[in-house]
């Protein structure tokens, strides 16, 4: 039974998602009850499986089925500490985006849902694939529900941007397609049998050449967009700006967090000698986008813009850590990627509410909201400590084990990287001086309050901010071990690296 | 006999050392308490009760005073006790786990005394003091929170314990300072308050950092004991960055300029937080790590360079400040600039000795002057008052007695913590800086006299009805009197120096050298820089009547300036990072980045136009398609015909 539980995760939203999204529009109601139902099991079973994995290395809860064999490409798919939070985070957020959606979305509800319900297959299956093969596959299937999803739901200007978006990430996944064939191709004639199994080409011995070193990039651009590095990051603000705030939500909260994944699962594990080479190109980009992220919102002039440049710089913060590669930095990048969505996702949130209650998003037209609402400013204010990193909010643990980690391997980055305590705070409480404070300007006969369901959506978000805050033992007990497991691997091939160019 | 005396006061300790946990927790349960009740009434137009508010905010702290003062009385009974308890885990990784782990030994102890009773009192103040405010409930809410932070500051075992303490008093800070925030200068107060602080943990958090990597440890006494294995550069890298830290939080030159401004908030809060307690965690932060500064003689030199620097700069500018609260905001810098004086020269237990007089009387003078702008409807200018001592009669004497605290006058409270630390500079042989301190003394005692007499000598300027002052202010303002005329008996010159020698576990001991008849001298000296200070204020404010022709010329010009600091930061600084922000991303993104990418379709449009002649349907997708097309016949061929292409 339990080998089957990752595939079971995987594909009960995949199927109902498809089967619901040829439902006639007659059956909105249905559909969008059925998708809340089956987000539901989904958030269920993958509590369950936080009880099931053990907090040690390794994949955990295996199934290898054949599934092209004459390329021995086989349905892999496993878990560790890692992907295990990833999979809480995909399952939670499609909840709540899906109780956040219940009334937001107007327009053809039943699609959208349905829609949300294929992204969650694809971020499913593009955690827990072990095949590189199969994880393309399900990383092609995040981007076509995400290409509707904007497309028909989006803002004014949803159609320039959702074509920039798709070139985007289509450049980047051919690039990606091409490097595992390639890949797969070298491996196939170093050793006469053919692999796409992530397990198996981690342990190819690469040389130093160029040729590596170019395949390295091809199997991190797609990566590097989707996260986003400074400067493939053009995508991004317009994205986030145009997108429904609830799709934005699962985008800047989880989507963004495969690029991360992809570079931590697949890029360096294959190529940890490159990623050595070019560590300090990456690193400096890194710096780039935390500080010009933040700098650049600081001049921004609309709350999703804001927000979206922001969002540039905590995950150039995230993207360093990466970088840097020590458990320290890994430990605090993994949860880091739970802070940041928790914290960036909740205040996207926020703003839908703004723009559907105000018709508006441009600070100069917003001020003393928390005037009116109270309650929203709070929880505004609570996410935007949360999100500059206040010890006691979960920002601070990740900001902090990463700008650790990254001081362990050079003083000067870690110093440049501690920028962000400063600037972060400088645009952060300058919108909330702008936005919530002051004498009261708000559209004429407009009134701010937050609903029932998107209360609902918002709330464990808050729980969860002050509880990663507070107390690490639950997640960090299972990060742990398995970032120790996906470093000393990487070790071991680079010594053995090491030794075969000694002796050849 | 002795050793079963020995055994049950050791059982008693291990017995109650949860207590310790408790004096942290209690102001944090008030806090949760007073939020929900706070955030449950928020359609309410009155809020919750004040009435309830009032005794459960006051309760959690007086609490968490009764506990301290318990384990306090342990601590003075029993030698050198020092507290410990761990109350959860906090922040585990496979390298290191951080603890929210307590310690109270004779420094945290006698803060932590030093802030629960006077946060009690000012709670009690804030009571009559915010009586009828809409925001009652969230004005005790942010207060126990303060609370809470400020105790785990002052407690924790630990430095990520401390920052996490340190930046939640900022955070609490922030929001006290704008806690009227329709008025968007409040709430600019409070922005600029956190940020300028966040300039400080900038430093402080890459300390913390880069001391952890060097002595693999976050605790005081681990990082104690592998200090010595540090070499210099290490040294003083880490104590300086550690004291950009507490340059941030208790507003020494450059980081000043925010304190001033916080005078925005409810003047309560600016006893607690801007005057007794927050701002004196820069100098705690310096005596909990001397066995750093110790080992680095360069950065205590900076660090007297710059205590006194910003004593002298601030107390001139306080010289010319009409507003009631703002005299009292530069007198603070100016105090916490002696503090820093102290514990440069090596004297820690010196400026802690200050931190502990001055919370006295300084909170006493805040809460005096809040008394009075009460009483006066809100009016905070000097010029509108006079001849309140006949209608303000406990407050006046309140007033008098903190003034002559402050000023320096035996045998009140500042006069004995201002002179240790003038003599540990003399002592040193910092001749220059004594000078300094000297001087910054004599005006002292005239701002702070210009002040009383402007406002309770003379007739009354003012046009409003004067009120009178309600019982819950006048006991708080009692007691912290009370506080301010004998807290300085503690640390008696000399051989009697009862709390240099407490804290002598804690911080070190430090002997004065100077003989008697020298240190009979020094005081002599300051106490005489006293005299002349008010003596002048006496004489040019005593009958003080309108107008008041403000000060002119170059030099009175640059203090009403003041020296320019908050015009240079937000020239060179502020705007130039806004306008960057603004236009930067015009530039950077949509010119270079996009514009390079549109630049690179421009060759794909092309291409696709010819290909359009086949009609194509999509051009986009199917431009993909074909090229993606291309690579896979490529990669057939290759793959059958010459595979080597694919050996790397």
């Amino acid at each position: 039974m339990n080998s089957y539980l990752l595939s079971l995760l995987i594909f009960l939203p995949l199927l109902t998602g498809a089967v619901l999204l040829t439902l006639p529009r007659r059956f909105t109601a249905f559909a969008k009850g059925a998708a809340l139902v089956i987000a539901s099991l989904e958030f269920l079973l993958s509590l369950w499986l936080w009880v099931q994995v053990q907090p040690q290395g390794g994949y955990q809860l295996v199934q290898k089925l054949s599934w092209i064999p004459f390329m021995n490409i086989n349905y892999h798919v496993g878990i560790d500490g890692i992907s295990l939070f990833l999979v809480l985070l995909t399952t939670l957020f499609t909840l709540l985006a899906l109780v956040y959606a219940w009334h937001q979305i107007e327009n053809n509800g039943g699609r959208f849902f349905s829609l949300v319900l294929l992204l969650e297959a694809g971020m499913l299956g593009t955690v827990l694939a072990l095949d590189l093969v199969v994880f393309y596959l399900f990383w092609e299937l995040m981007l076509i529900p995400m290409f509707f999803m904007i497309g028909i739901w989006g803002g004014a200007r949803r159609i320039p941007t959702v074509t920039k978006f798709v070139i985007y990430t289509m450049s980047g996944s051919l690039v990606l397609l091409i490097s595992i064939l390639f890949l797969g191709s070298a491996y196939h004639s170093q050793t006469g049998n053919w692999s796409f199994d992530l397990t198996i080409l981690t342990q190819l011995q690469l040389p130093v050449s160029p040729l590596v070193d170019l395949l390295f990039f091809g199997f991190a651009l797609a990566f590097l967009i989707k996260l986003p590095l400074f400067p493939l990051h053009t995508w991004l603000p317009d994205t986030y700006t145009e997108a429904p705030p609830v799709v934005t939500f699962l985008l800047a909260g989880v989507m963004a967090k495969m690029g991360v994944y992809g570079l931590i699962r697949i890029t360096i594990p294959l190529f940890p000698g490159a990623m050595e080479r070019w560590s300090i190109l990456l690193s400096t980009l890194a710096i780039i986008g935390i500080v010009y992220g933040a700098i650049v919102a600081l001049g921004q002039i609309e709350l999703k813009r804001l927000i979206a440049y922001s969002s540039l710089s905590h995950m150039s913060l995230i993207a360093l850590g990466v970088f840097n590669w020590n458990p320290t930095s890994l430990e605090g990048v993994v949860y880091h990627m739970l802070n940041h969505a928790v914290a960036t996702g909740a205040l996207f949130l926020l703003i839908g509410i703004v723009e559907k209650k105000y018709g508006t998003t441009q600070i100069k037209e917003l001020g003393g909201v928390a005037k009116q609402a109270p309650v929203f400013a709070a929880l505004f204010l609570l996410m935007s400590f949360a999100s500059i990193g206040v010890p006691g909010l979960n920002g601070f643990v990740g900001e902090f084990l990463i700008l650790l980690g990254v001081a362990s391997s050079s003083a000067s980055l870690a110093i440049l990287a501690a920028l962000t305590l400063i600037l972060s705070a400088a645009y952060m409480l300058w919108l909330t001086q702008r936005f919530l404070f002051g004498a009261l300007n708000v559209p004429a006969g407009r009134l701010l309050s937050i609903e029932r369901l998107q209360m609902a959506s918002l709330i464990p978000l808050c729980l969860l901010a002050i509880l990663m805050g507070l107390y690490t033992r639950p997640f960090m007990q299972y990060i742990g071990p398995a970032v120790q497991d996906v470093i000393s691997r990487n070790q071991t091939q680079l010594q053995a690296q090491a030794e075969g160019d000694h002796h050849g | 006999m002795h050793t079963e005396h020995a055994t049950t006061t050791l059982a008693i300790s291990l017995q109650s050392n949860w207590l310790l946990s408790m004096v942290v927790l209690l102001p944090f349960l008030g806090a949760l308490l007073l939020g929900l009740l706070t955030l449950s009434q928020v359609k309410n137009e009155q809020g919750p009760s004040e009435k309830l508010v009032g005794l459960l905010g006051t309760a959690f702290p007086a609490l968490a005073a009764i506990l301290a003062l318990f384990l306090f009385a342990q601590q003075l009974s029993q030698g050198e006790l020092v507290w410990h308890h761990t109350l959860a885990s906090w922040l585990e990784t496979s390298r290191f786990s951080i603890d929210f782990a307590f310690m109270m030994d004779h420094l945290s102890g006698l803060m932590a005394v030093m802030i629960t009773f006077i946060g009690t009192l000012i709670h009690i103040f804030s009571i009559a003091y915010m009586h009828g405010d809409r925001g009652f409930a969230r004005y005790f809410t942010y207060l126990n929170l303060f609370l809470g932070s400020m105790l785990l500051l002052i407690l924790s075992d630990n430095l990520v314990g401390l920052f996490m303490g340190w930046e939640g008093v900022g955070v609490c800070s922030f929001l006290l300072i704008g806690f009227w925030f329709d008025d968007p200068a409040k709430a600019g107060a409070g922005t600029k308050a956190f940020v300028v602080n966040r300039i400080g943990d900038f430093g402080f958090i890459l300390g913390i950092i880069f001391l952890f990597w060097n002595t693999q440890h976050f605790d005081y006494t681990g990082i104690q004991s592998a200090i010595q294995n540090l070499s210099p550069t290490q040294i003083n890298t880490i104590a300086f960055l550690l004291l950009v830290g507490a340059l941030g939080k208790s507003a020494q030159i450059p980081l000043h300029v925010w304190l001033p401004d916080a005078m925005a908030g409810p003047t309560p809060v600016s006893a607690l937080i801007h005057a007794a307690t927050m701002v004196t965690a820069g100098v705690y932060l310096i005596a909990r790590m001397h066995f750093l500064y110790e080992l680095s003689p360069s950065v205590s030199m900076l660090i007297v360079l710059i205590g006194s620097l910003t004593a002298f700069v601030a107390a001139t500018i306080a010289l010319v400040q009409t507003d009631i609260k703002k005299v009292l905001a530069y007198s603070t810098v100016s105090q916490l600039g002696y503090m820093f004086m102290g514990v440069g020269a090596g004297a820690y237990a010196a400026g802690i000795f200050h931190v502990f007089t001055h919370a006295f009387f300084k909170a006493a003078l805040f809460l005096g002057a809040g008394a009075v702008i009460h009483c006066l409807h809100h009016e905070q200018s000097l010029l509108k008052m006079g001849g309140l001592r006949k209608k303000m009669p406990v407050t006046h004497a309140v007033m008098l007695i903190s003034c002559l605290a402050i000023a320096g006058i035996p045998p009140l409270a500042g006069f004995f913590s201002k002179d240790e630390i003038l003599l540990a500079l003399w002592d040193k042989g910092l001749f220059v800086f004594w000078t300094l301190g000297l001087l910054t003394a004599g005006l002292t005692a005239f701002y702070m006299f210009r002040l009383y007499y402007l406002t309770f000598a003379g007739d009354y300027r003012g046009e409003s009805e004067v009120s009178t002052e309600p019982f819950l202010m006048k006991l708080p303002l009692g007691l912290l009197a009370i506080g301010a005329a004998l807290a300085g008996l503690l640390g008696l010159p000399g051989s009697y120096n009862w709390i240099s020698g407490w804290l002598a576990p804690a911080v070190g001991a430090h002997h004065p050298t100077a003989s008697p008849t020298v240190m009979g001298g020094l005081m002599l000296i300051s106490v005489a820089f006293a005299g002349v200070g008010i003596g002048i204020a006496r004489s040019r404010y005593k009958n003080f009547a309108l107008p008041y022709t403000a000060p002119t010329g170059p030099l009175a010009n640059m203090l009403q300036n003041k020296y320019g600091f908050d015009l240079l930061y937000e020239n060179v600084i502020v705007e130039p990072l806004r306008k960057l922000g603004r236009f930067g991303w015009t530039i950077a993104d949509r010119l270079l980045i996009d514009g390079a990418i549109t630049a690179g379709t421009w060759v794909y449009r092309v291409l696709g136009l010819s290909l359009k002649q086949l009609q194509f349907g999509n051009l986009r997708a199917y431009a993909h398609y074909l090229i993606f097309g291309v690579f896979m016949l490529a990669y057939l061929y290759f793959m059958r015909h010459m595979p080597e292409v694919f050996r790397l």
